[in-house]
């Protein structure tokens, strides 16, 4: 094992490797639910029902939660987080990505392809650190175009148009 | 039909004027994504799918063959270039591949990488060629229990050997066997996990998972790192190997290939382990030990061939089993079902044009890639130049792209985003990514071979411990989970005592 050093002012429970192993325990918890939510007909030939293979999955998901709680708590489970040599860790582009993600989802029908992906480009880009807002759309807005084009009359995908489809 | 006779008549197929221009496509994309950061193989034949329904599928299969192999050629120009390797079988090449390249001594470090992969590739195609009709013959004894038995077998190797740990591979494979089960039950009708969302009654697509946990999960997971400028070491010199070179070379890429094959063939997969261990054998066997750690070529040399003869070797279970134990070939398996075809010992005999010829153009797409990769290397360097904040600003366009036009549906783009969010907790927490992958495609599989085998037996559980295959194979499963851990209690004991 490489030497990892946990770094002193981390919360003692609320870390993301606890946390996640009780994600886990969580699904699986959720997952007896959704099993005992299955019909399971009594009077079929099938001896092995829709329901048993799931009963499996949902119990093992509980367990390997279990174990994986053992090694967040004993400090054996180590995420990048908590590594010294880990880089300046920050959630500023995960929120611009998402937004662009999101946007890109609400987008897409109303508005079409090629606005909701230079939506989703011009975000993501803005995540990554570009600044320059009028030279990346510009290339937002040409890929996205060039995409819908060659996808669209290429290779024959159906994708929605919308505001600048029109113009082929 | 003899092995001979049958390759011959792949060749046939694939030296079609249609199917080398297939060929070469995959090679081209395959270099491509493998020298991309962020992108890979199986991200690629994902985003792939949806676009090639149409296509005929020996067509399909050797463009995805020529991705397959190409993204390990490419990967490796990647690790030697630049700081940070694009997966994880090139860890080790980046060690002495990263330093050979800051020593000016990238040209050589590229060659040796490019025709020991070449090398390695090769013979291992060969190695696939005779064993993989063995392999299916002996495959044709099985029922659904030894089926059943080499899944679970295969879960726990997959699990043990794709990460850093049991638990958190076990976690990564039960969250795709546990997204596997969302949908319709196919023998029963009985809808399962789809809480009442219309869209879920097909089940969630392994396209959209794999999507979401390769790109979106790997762009939120690069994104919130703030690392300093990549440096990307530029080839200086002469990329020739010298005689000296090549006196070095030769012997790490026949003992990598000897390692990587059998590691890729076995149903537990996995490149990474034969390129460590051929790193450690070539730092033992060398007679310049003080250049490792400053730049050994046979640090390049070995685990380069190994990587790529293990990738070759995971094509023997993919065929002849229907057993996919990487990313990639799990999307390959999910690529054979979108065509109604169902891999294993049968496929040989159903489909020949598609097996050999596919076969075959792994041959051709071998020499392909040592052209490509040899005089053309500075290409695909250039690749590298995009800027981060455009590369994934587009790797995202066409991320979203393959997944709304799987079924044109918003639902599937919020599928998407939930899933990246799950891939990059992954990516953060050290939790294998591929295990998921497999229990996914894998999952429904061992459900149906198990069912079958329990109706059989008309639900005697002992149906699995009675055949010598399936009770073999599981007891061996049973000993990957628990054999670390009694170790562990027989190592502790010892000093006790």
């Amino acid at each position: 094992m490489t030497d990892q050093i946990i770094h002193p002012r981390r919360h003692r429970f609320l870390r993301g490797e606890i946390l996640l192993a009780l994600g886990v325990v969580a699904l699986g918890i959720a997952y007896i639910f959704g099993t005992m939510a299955i019909p399971v007909s009594t009077s079929g030939y099938s001896r092995v029902g829709p329901a048993d293979f799931p009963w499996g999955v949902s119990i093992a998901l509980i367990v390997i939660g279990g174990f994986l709680l053992r090694e967040a708590l004993s400090g054996q489970w180590v995420g990048e987080g908590a590594q010294a040599d880990a880089p300046a860790f920050t959630l500023v582009p995960f929120a611009w990505i998402s937004l662009g993600l999101i946007l890109d989802l609400l987008l897409i029908e109303p508005a079409g392809f090629v606005v909701a992906s230079a939506v989703l480009f011009v975000c993501t880009a803005y995540g990554f650190g570009a600044r320059n807002w009028l030279f990346t759309s510009v290339i937002a807005i040409v890929l996205s175009f060039l995409t819908y084009v060659g996808f669209s009359y290429g290779l024959d995908v159906g994708l929605p148009p919308g505001l600048l489809e029109g113009l082929v | 039909m003899s092995t001979l006779d049958a390759l011959m008549h792949g060749f046939s197929v694939a030296l079609t004027i249609q199917n080398l221009g297939w060929a070469l496509l995959g090679v081209t994309l395959g270099t491509a994504v493998g020298v991309l950061p962020g992108i890979g193989p199986a991200l690629t034949v994902a985003l792939l799918l949806p676009i090639t329904f149409n296509l005929d599928p020996t067509s399909a299969f050797i463009m995805f063959a020529g991705i397959y192999y190409g993204g390990m050629y490419g990967g490796s120009t990647t690790s030697i270039l630049l700081n940070t390797p694009g997966e994880s079988a090139s860890i080790i090449t980046s060690i002495e591949g990263n330093l050979m390249a800051k020593k000016g001594r990238g040209g050589p470090a590229l060659a040796t990488a490019a025709i020991g992969s070449f090398v390695a590739g090769t013979i291992a195609t060969v190695l696939l060629t005779f064993l993989a009709p063995a392999v299916a013959d002996f495959a044709l004894r099985f029922g659904p229990a030894e089926y059943f038995a080499l899944m679970v077998l295969s879960f726990t190797t997959v699990s043990a050997v794709l990460g850093n740990s049991l638990p958190r591979g076990l976690a990564s494979l039960l969250f795709g066997v546990a997204l596997g089960l969302v949908g319709i039950d196919t023998q029963t009708g009985q809808a399962r996990f789809a809480m009442g969302v219309p869209q879920m009654l097909d089940g969630i697509d392994i396209v959209i998972v794999v999507i979401g946990l390769f790109a979106v999960g790997e762009t939120f997971y690069v994104a919130t790192r703030k690392t300093g400028p990549e440096t990307i070491n530029s080839v200086k010199g002469s990329t020739w190997m010298t005689k000296d070179d090549w006196k070095r070379s030769w012997k790490p890429w026949l003992r990598g290939t000897a390692l990587g094959f059998p590691f890729g063939a076995m149903p537990s997969g996995g490149g990474e382990i034969p390129t460590f261990m051929s790193y450690a054998i070539e730092k033992r066997l060398t007679t310049k030990p003080e250049e490792f750690g400053k730049g050994a070529i046979e640090g390049v040399a070995g685990p380069e061939a190994a990587n790529n003869a293990a990738a070759a070797g995971v094509l023997v279970p993919l065929l002849t089993l229907g057993l996919p134990t990487s990313a990639t070939a799990a999307i390959m398996l999910a690529a054979f079902q979108q065509y109604g075809l169902q891999p294993g010992p049968l496929l040989f005999d159903n489909s020949p044009d598609l097996v050999w010829g596919l076969i075959a153009s792994l041959y051709i797409g071998n020499v392909m890639l040592l052209v490509l990769n040899l005089p053309l290397v500075g290409l695909w360097v250039k690749l590298l130049q995009i800027p981060r904040p455009y590369l994934y600003g587009g790797i995202l366009i066409f991320a979203t792209l393959g997944t709304y036009s799987l079924n044109n549906s918003v639902v599937d783009l919020i599928t998407l985003y939930v899933v990246g969010i799950v891939g990059f907790l992954m990516r953060r927490f050290d939790i294998p990514v591929a295990p998921a992958v497999i229990g996914l495609i894998l999952g429904p599989l061992a459900e149906q071979q198990m069912r079958r085998a329990l109706a059989i037996s008309q639900g005697d559980f002992t149906v699995f411990v009675q055949e010598p295959i399936s009770a073999g194979l599981l007891a061996v499963a049973v000993i990957v989970l628990l054999g670390p851990m009694l170790w562990k209690l027989v190592v502790r004991k010892k000093p006790a005592a």
